[in-house]
């Protein structure tokens, strides 16, 4: 149904349809008018012809009524009718309309109604000494002798209109053709001219889907008209105006591009600049937690020894030097000493291992990730945490074991805070082209809204883990998992780290 | 039989004694139409003493001597009616309307009735074919019942003017067209002034039937020689009115007039119909005629 569509139609097509349709129609309308114009004209020469015939033999029939010798009107009609096929039939009747000579059918032959003239006899308009004025001759000049008297009789002509129709027939076909004929070469004409205008609309259609593919260096056959060489220079000043403002605008973007480039270098430096001091900061944090842990570990923890020590010999020496009350005093006081000595000590530890995992250094990261793992199992029994590591794990430098440590210390630790979860699982594995270090931490808590969290960079873990993942040029995701939860996953480049 | 009937009333001799120191006036009727104007300006032009008269009344003076005009059929009706008190003479009047006015009048008249008939005579008539022709020819008449006592008057004619003649008498009722066709063996067709052969509705047919036959028609009119008939001799209103005194005075010497054609004559020709005839008419026949002094 779309080919009936006018909406639809091509260029081509209206071209066709406005080179033909109004031939068409005047074709049609001059055969319709054709048609009507031989019609009308056959039935007023009809009605001219009768009248004609008609008067002419009301003008010849008066002597004939009045002396009954009608063979010369007989002559006459049957002259009149074989020289004219159309007269059907005539008909004289005196004034009592009685048919005093007839020639042609007294049956109707026609639906055209008959023509009737009256037969007026011609009285002198002059006295025949027949009135009662006196009878007078003078001489004098001729003039009109006779008036119209009285209706003596009638004379009726019947016509048919198909003796005419079929000679006028051949006529409209003569004339038919040569309007089909005039139509055709109109159509062909106009097929023509469609042809010349589509061609340069065409080359113009070209020129413009060129413009639109932004090819700019146009070649077009400039047309006859007025009008479409108007249209083809419009085109071509308007590929040369295009061309001319993609030029300035690609200048513009060169020019932008370079400037953003250099933006980009600046901002990359930048960030280079911003990440290794990232890691400088990382290392100078690490380092500092070092030599704090190792002074704990090495004096603070060696005095709590001491002290404890100290305190077990004044237990002993209370003991064995006063007895009784005093000594249990001493010895229940040294007793407490000793206890808050120990305390000190697993406080001092556990703040060692928290600047300084020493697992790392001992076990590597998998071990001390699976240390971390048992810790947090027996701190959180209501979470069952679980690690896997590949078995093919390379050594990591420091730095790059240290910032995954923390990494997964920094996501356990907020996975206990929020996640409410039952079951928590760390991964430790290389990337398919092994040029990737790949952290896993997964959950089956409530979960969050990670894509406002990673965009947002709500809270300080999140961002302190993205910080320490973009020092390394790694990247950080945070999504949904399989089942429900959250899945943080963290790729770190080992070539960075080498 | 009628000029007989007019001329038995004798004009009174004591009457013509009686004004024989002054003429008698000549006293016309006529009526209101344009001819009859002219018919008055005639008379009085000729005779300058003739009164006109439109009235009945006035026209009629018993007291004094008079020769009385009646103008056309409806004058000479009236006249008639009126019964003047003196000799009568119809003008104007075609001889079958004259007859029949005078069978209409019924009783005989105390005073003369005559009449100068409106139409040429049968004389002059035959006379003016003879010339147009030439040679002899055979005349056909129609003559019907108010016409047909023309018989003798047309038989003399002819035969004085060396003419043939064939007369066909018919009835009213017959179709004067279709009996022409009794004279198709002539060559001319001499009419008369019968309204009930001529009439308006047959003139027309029967000058066409003529025409077919190759016949000429002569006329007793000139509006007949208008009307398509050959020729005419015919009578003006001067030629009439120049007769009038001729016959009052033979009126007033008691004598019995009777009534007559025109004395006085002159022809018209239709040259068209001469041509369709190929008849050549000469300047002798265009100047025949009776010119009143």
């Amino acid at each position: 149904m779309t080919a009936f569509d006018p909406r639809t139609w091509g260029i081509t097509a209206r071209l066709v349809l406005v080179a033909t349709v109004p031939a068409f129609i005047m074709f049609a309308a001059v055969i319709v008018w054709l048609y009507r114009a031989a019609t009308a004209d056959i039935s007023a020469d009809l009605d001219e012809r009768a009248d004609i015939i008609a008067a002419a033999l009301a003008e010849a029939s008066p002597y004939g009524l009045a002396s009954g010798n009608t063979d010369y009107l007989e002559r006459s009609m049957r002259g009149l009718r074989r020289r004219d096929s159309s007269v059907a039939a005539i008909e004289i009747l005196d004034a009592e309309r009685r048919v005093v000579e007839r020639s042609g059918s007294a049956e109707p032959v026609s639906a055209r109604p008959p023509v009737e003239v009256e037969v007026r006899s011609e009285v002198p308009d002059v006295d025949i000494f027949d009135q009662q004025a006196p009878h007078v001759s003078q001489p004098g000049p001729a003039g009109q002798a006779f008036k119209p008297g009285p209706v003596v009789g009638f004379v009726r002509v019947s016509m048919s209109i198909e003796p005419m129709l079929i000679e006028r027939r051949q006529r409209l076909l003569s004339s038919a053709l040569i309007v089909a004929l005039s139509t055709a070469a109109s159509v062909f004409a106009g097929l023509w001219l469609a042809q010349r205008l589509r061609s340069p609309l065409r080359s113009a259609m070209g020129a413009l889907q060129s413009i639109r593919k932004g090819n700019y260096d146009l070649k077009l056959n400039l047309g006859a008209s007025t009008e479409l060489r108007e249209l083809q220079h419009a085109i071509l000043a308007m590929a040369e105006s295009l061309r001319a403002s993609r030029r300035e605008l690609e200048s513009e973007v060169e020019a932008r591009t370079q400037e953003l480039k250099a933006a980009m270098a600046q901002l990359q430096s930048a960030d280079a600049e911003r990440r290794r001091l990232i890691v400088r900061g990382n290392a100078l944090i690490e380092e500092e937690r070092q030599r704090i842990a190792r002074e704990i570990h090495d004096h603070l923890n060696a005095e709590l020894i001491v002290v404890r020590l100290q305190a077990q010999h004044i237990a002993a020496t209370a003991a064995q030097a006063l007895g009784g009350e005093a000594a249990r005093e001493i010895e229940g006081a040294a007793e407490r000493i000793n206890r808050s000595t120990s305390a000190l000590y697993a406080s001092a530890r556990t703040i060692v291992r928290q600047l300084r995992p020493e697992m790392l250094d001992m076990l590597g990261l998998p071990g001390a990730l699976r240390e971390m793992m048992r810790q947090y199992d027996e701190l959180h029994p209501d979470c069952r945490f679980s690690f896997e590591a590949d078995a093919d794990l390379p050594d990591l430098p420091g730095p790059l074991a240290i910032t995954s440590y923390r990494l997964v210390q920094e996501a356990l630790s907020n996975l206990v805070k929020h996640a409410a979860a039952t079951q928590a699982q760390v991964r430790l594995a290389l990337s398919a082209d092994g040029q990737r270090m790949v952290i896993e931490v997964a959950d089956d808590g409530r979960g969050f809204d990670a894509p406002a969290a990673m965009r947002t960079g709500t809270g300080t873990g999140i961002i302190g883990m993205r910080e320490r993942v973009a020092a390394h040029g790694g990247t950080m995701a945070i999504g949904a998992g399989s089942k429900g939860g959250t899945v943080i996953r963290f790729e770190l480049p080992l070539a960075a780290a080498a | 039989m009628l000029a007989a009937l007019a001329a038995t009333a004798a004009w009174p001799p004591g009457l013509r004694a009686a004004g024989a120191a002054r003429p008698p006036a000549l006293r016309l009727l006529v009526d209101e139409s344009d001819s009859a104007r002219q018919i008055g300006a005639a008379l009085q032009n000729r005779y300058p003493s003739a009164r006109v008269d439109t009235v009945v009344q006035s026209w009629m003076r018993p007291d004094e001597p008079a020769v009385y005009l009646a103008a056309g059929p409806a004058g000479l009706q009236a006249a008639l009616e009126a019964k003047p008190p003196g000799p009568l003479i119809s003008l104007f009047v075609a001889s079958p309307a004259f007859t029949r006015a005078l069978r209409s009048a019924g009783m005989p008249l105390k005073h003369a009735v005559t009449a100068i008939h409106a139409e040429a005579s049968p004389h002059s008539q035959m006379r003016l074919i003879r010339q147009l022709y030439a040679r002899r020819v055979s005349v056909g008449v129609l003559l019907g019942a108010a016409t047909a006592d023309m018989r003798a008057q047309l038989q003399q004619a002819a035969q004085a003017a060396d003419l043939g003649l064939v007369i066909h008498v018919i009835e009213a009722a017959d179709n004067a067209v279709r009996e022409l066709a009794a004279l198709a063996s002539t060559q001319v067709l001499l009419t008369v002034p019968d309204p009930d052969i001529y009439s308006p509705q047959n003139l027309r047919p029967l000058l066409e039937s003529t025409y077919r036959r190759g016949q000429a028609a002569i006329g007793f009119s000139t509006a007949m020689v208008r009307a398509g008939t050959l020729a005419a001799a015919y009578a003006t209103i001067e030629d009439v009115i120049a007769q009038v005194g001729g016959m009052a005075d033979l009126l007033l010497d008691g004598k019995a007039v009777p009534p007559q054609h025109p004395l006085y004559w002159r022809t018209m020709v239709n040259d068209s119909v001469a041509r369709s005839l190929n008849l050549i008419v000469d300047s002798n026949t265009r100047a025949l005629g009776n010119l009143p002094a």
